[in-house]
């Protein structure tokens, strides 16, 4: 009846891999940015992706040092019949801008022409200064409608803010230039599906064969390569090497283990559809719940091999000692397994989502192993049973005897241990350091590609702010405040030193392009203040033309929207639409956030700049950010790990007593503090992995003691919980040797976590239950 | 009187022809008579022919300095709008001073570009790099830099000109046509832009040079 059972969930297993397979819900991403902690401020999280979503999929190629030129127009030439070359520039559409403006003429003032409206003198020597000028589209395009050059000014003001690059015969030329030497920048946009995992393998793989063509032709250019892209080729990569390899090497490792140790090859049988049935489930889950799979995901989920595997071991040690009824093992791996399950659901607090892809893969993948090793392993393992193996009972038996002696000194090797521990914590403080690098496993060339390219397109010491406001009014009128704030620091510190024209404060953002309503009413009433002063009247007398402002009505951002000038506004931004107020009007929405972009300004001058705007502006700094909210997750996590402990303890207190509370748990906090502390001392500083992996310590250390309280140290639960241990330690072990610094972490914490409780596990044992 | 008819209709012939005749004159000599160069059929010169029938003799522009007298021709302004200062190129530099009506420069120093005014000086915006580099290439002569945003046809009108027509979107932002003139260096060029308003530019260049 049991193998039926059995046969026909594998059966059904099998039929939904295939469907998954077939149907194509099975997808994978490698998608690093993906990995980053979400922030928890919903409108803030989507202006965010509103932002920089796009940037996602543009890849940065630059070009330095003698020839970059050619060399730029080589890769170019290369690359233009490729499929992932899509080079889309933003068309500097002049004259459309200025007539789309010129509708507005009265309500539109840049800072210069509004400071030459003083006097008639000032203002004729600032329109005489813009018609010397050899050519000047905007003065062109503008001069017949608005002679005050009030609109040609304006938007030379805005498109001369906005313009991060020069483009030279349509290259792209970095402004801030080295020794010199131009730096040519290549900007081109991948489609979505090019990030997926293998295609982003494939195409940045082309992407390098050009480079490196062009690299061969001109060996005295620089190329350099950024972009999402290549961080995904270089995680997924990673991430496939490493799932494959240490996925392998642990699976090999454990079937020698288990050949070794039950000389049987229905053992082994056992242990592989265990593992299979595991796994098969795991995946099935993953493809059913989630849209896309990240491969970091699976990566962590090698250790479902070696936990799915305690669970055969259970059985099949009993089953080799000749024990008829396996009610208490299975009893003893049910309440392993919820164990181990809460500890996984406890990892999903962590902010990042693929961490509920962990744990539900492990989750499942425990539940396909308990089915297995409950129906089909007995049956397989019990018609056949494996051969005695002498040198494993002899080696049992004193390993039996020594924790024996263990158990005898309990008392003095338990005050021991504390004692060290307790010292050494006092001696050697453990620190923390949260990063986002913890997450990313690319090279340190592509890392430094990257700071490079950020250094030459936005310029030294680029800040951004989050404008928040419940009006687009509200967010322009914010924008202007900090532009009035930078404006008057740098008059400050301009009459207090001279400054070199490179390191003048820059603000950029839509306010450049739409001024808020209570600011184009002023600049309305300047000009008509100075034309009533006759600030306009030489001019008009030696052009023989005529100033008049009259535009109806200010600019709107209704108006921005169905414009030419739209692309320079629309994507920095954001309206976070209240659905039942419809989004027809401005103040329908809930929330607006602009993006500002300050450069060339310290931290502390931002704070300074920024100081009395409360909750209107947010300085944004992903990696900060993310930093941040890793540790918010790492210090509630010690937390929760409280909470799991002291439930456990009641439990345990309910169903074996106070003293055994006291030993069990007295044991669980010591390992999770040896753990961490061996950890500080080989990895340094500790990050939010390795208190996730504290999790996972808790989780596997409940089930050690679970089996030692309900199995005692008889010989085949001290087998059974000596190979569980081995096994646990090769799937952890094995990812001490990944590149992702928080896989490294994670896999070195619960190794450690692994040795402590296997070597306090049987000390905490009280009034054991021989079977 | 069908010849009374006939002398009627050749002489409203001849007054409309003369009229006509007189109106072209007058708005040509109120538009000072550059007018743009019709290019449809024409084919583009090379580098070579175009130094050939400028007779420009390279090697020398290595360093020069003069004079310049712009004027600046608006539709919408009745006489044209007129500048003058003066200019030096040198390998590593150019400097464009305006002195007349008002003073500024845009100075062009190892690929970074300046603006000057009696406000201080200031990074130019990035437009103005673009024409800092042409204005450069233009009194220089240096057709070679020219050839990957122009191409270059002959001028109908004189021997000693060509007409310079962008070949590149970024370029063409900016100018519609250039004409450039000169014998054995350049003496004069006419920007027309976009919108048809058009700067002729005189160049007159010191001794030294």
């Amino acid at each position: 009846m049991k193998r039926q059972l059995g046969l026909f969930q594998g059966l059904v297993a099998m039929i939904l891999l295939v469907f998954v397979l077939i149907s194509g819900k099975a997808k994978f991403q490698a998608d690093i940015l993906s990995l980053l902690p979400q922030n928890v401020q919903t409108v803030v999280q989507d202006a965010e992706s509103h932002f920089f979503d796009g940037n996602k999929r543009h890849v940065y190629i630059s070009f330095s040092g003698k020839d970059a030129k050619i060399a730029h127009d080589q890769f170019f030439s290369l690359s233009q019949n490729k499929p992932w070359f899509n080079v889309k520039t933003l068309d500097l559409d002049l004259e459309k801008t200025v007539q789309f403006y010129l509708s507005y003429q009265g309500y539109l003032l840049a800072d210069n022409f509004s400071k030459a409206l003083t006097s008639p003198e000032s203002y004729s020597q600032f329109a005489s200064q813009k018609l010397s000028e050899v050519v000047n589209p905007f003065v062109s395009a503008s001069i017949a409608q608005d002679p005050s050059l009030a609109t040609a000014e304006f938007v030379e003001q805005a498109f001369a803010k906005n313009d991060g690059f020069a483009l030279e015969d349509g290259r792209l030329i970095a402004r801030s230039q080295e020794k010199g030497q131009q730096q040519f920048i290549l900007i081109f946009t991948i489609d979505n599906e090019a990030l997926n995992v293998n295609k982003a393998i494939t195409v940045a793989e082309e992407i390098m064969q050009v480079m490196h063509q062009v690299e061969t032709q001109y060996p005295d250019c620089v190329l350099k390569y950024s972009g999402v892209l290549f961080h995904t080729a270089e995680n997924a990569s990673q991430a496939k090497f490493e799932m494959s390899f240490f996925g392998g090497l642990s699976l090999l490792a454990m079937l020698v283990m288990v050949y070794f140790v039950f000389r049987s090859k229905t053992a082994l049988f056992a242990v592989t559809l265990t593992i299979a049935n595991a796994v098969i489930y795991g995946f099935i889950a993953l493809a059913l719940l989630f849209d896309s799979v990240h491969i970091i995901s699976l990566v962590f989920g090698v250790t479902l091999i070696g936990i799915s595997i305690d669970y055969c071991f259970h059985v099949l040690t009993e089953l080799h000692n000749k024990k008829t009824s396996l009610t208490t093992v299975n009893k003893s791996i049910f309440l392993g397994f919820i164990s181990t399950a809460l500890g996984y659901i406890l990892l999903t607090l962590a902010p990042m989502s693929f961490l509920s892809q962990v744990a539900t893969f492990i989750i499942a993948g425990l539940v396909g192993a308990m089915v297995c090793v409950f129906t089909v392993v007995p049956t397989i393992s019990s018609s056949k049973p494996g051969q005695n193996n002498s040198a494993l009972d002899k080696r049992l038996t004193n390993l039996i005897n020594l924790i024996k002696r263990f158990q005898e000194r309990r008392v003095g090797l338990l005050i021991a241990i504390s004692s060290l521990v307790f010292v050494s914590y006092l001696l050697l403080p453990i620190k923390f350091d949260d990063s986002i690098a913890d997450l990313n496993g690319s090279s340190s060339t592509l890392i430094s590609n990257e700071a490079f390219h950020q250094k030459i397109l936005s310029g030294q010491d680029v800040k951004r702010l989050f404008i928040l406001g419940s009006t687009i009014e509200q967010v322009l009128q914010t924008e202007e405040a900090i532009r009035t704030r930078v404006s008057a620091f740098i008059a400050e510190t301009d009459a207090s030193s001279k400054f070199v024209p490179q390191v003048i404060p820059k603000v950029t953002g839509i306010s450049d392009w739409l001024p808020s309503k209570q600011l184009q009413h002023a600049n309305n009433k300047q000009l008509k203040f100075a034309q009533a002063n006759d600030v306009f009247s030489s001019w008009q007398e030696a052009t023989g033309l005529e100033v008049t402002f009259n535009a109806p009505e200010p600019l709107t951002y209704q108006a921005i929207k169905n414009s030419v000038v739209a692309p320079y506004v629309s994507p920095f931004l954001y309206a976070g639409l209240n659905k039942s107020l419809g989004q027809n009007a401005e103040n329908d929405n809930e929330k607006f956030v602009s993006l500002l972009q300050l450069s060339n300004i310290t931290r502390a001058q931002l704070v300074s700049i920024t100081e009395g705007l409360g909750d209107q502006v947010i300085p944004f700094d992903k990696a900060k950010n993310i930093s941040q909210i890793m540790t918010d997750s790492r210090e509630s996590l010690l937390s929760w790990f409280m909470l799991a402990l002291i439930i456990f303890s009641v439990v345990i207190w309910f169903r074996f007593g106070l003293k055994a509370t006291g030993n069990h748990s007295l044991a669980l906090i010591l390992s999770v503090s040896i753990a961490l502390m061996l950890s500080y001392l080989v990895q340094g500083p500790l990050n939010l992995f390795n208190v996730l992996a504290m999790m996972l310590i808790l989780a596997l250390a409940i089930d050690y003691l679970i089996f030692y309280q309900y199995r005692g140290t008889n010989s085949s639960n001290v087998l059974a919980i000596s190979l569980s241990a081995l096994s646990s330690l090769f799937v952890f072990g094995v990812l001490v040797f990944s590149k992702t610094p928080a896989v490294y972490s994670f896999g070195l914490t619960v190794m450690l976590g692994i040795v402590s409780i296997f070597i306090l596990a049987p000390l905490s044992v009280v009034n054991k239950e021989e079977q | 009187m069908n010849i009374l008819l006939a002398k009627i209709a050749v002489f409203s012939l001849a007054f409309f022809c003369c009229a006509c005749a007189l109106f072209s004159i007058n708005l040509a000599i109120a538009d000072n008579t550059v007018i743009p160069t019709t290019l449809a059929d024409k084919v583009s010169l090379s580098v070579e022919q175009v130094e050939k029938r400028l007779q420009l003799q390279q090697g020398d522009v290595d360093s020069q300095q003069g004079d310049f007298i712009q004027r600046k021709y608006f539709k919408v302004l009745k006489k044209p709008f007129l500048s003058s200062g003066n200019f030096e190129i040198s390998n590593n530099e150019f400097i464009w001073k305006t002195g007349k009506p008002v003073e500024s420069a845009i100075i062009f120093n190892n690929g970074e570009l300046h603006f000057t005014d009696k406000s201080g000086s200031k990074k130019a915006p990035a437009q103005a790099s673009t024409i800092a580099k042409l204005l450069q290439h233009l009194i220089a002569g240096n057709f070679t830099a020219l050839t990957s945003s122009f191409l270059f046809y002959d001028d109908n009108n004189t021997a000693n000109c060509v007409t310079l027509k962008p070949k590149t979107s970024a370029m063409s932002t900016f100018i519609e046509q250039i004409i450039l003139c000169g014998e054995k260096q350049v003496d004069e060029f006419v920007l027309f832009d976009k919108n048809m308003n058009r700067t002729e530019i005189s160049i007159s260049y010191n001794k030294a040079s």
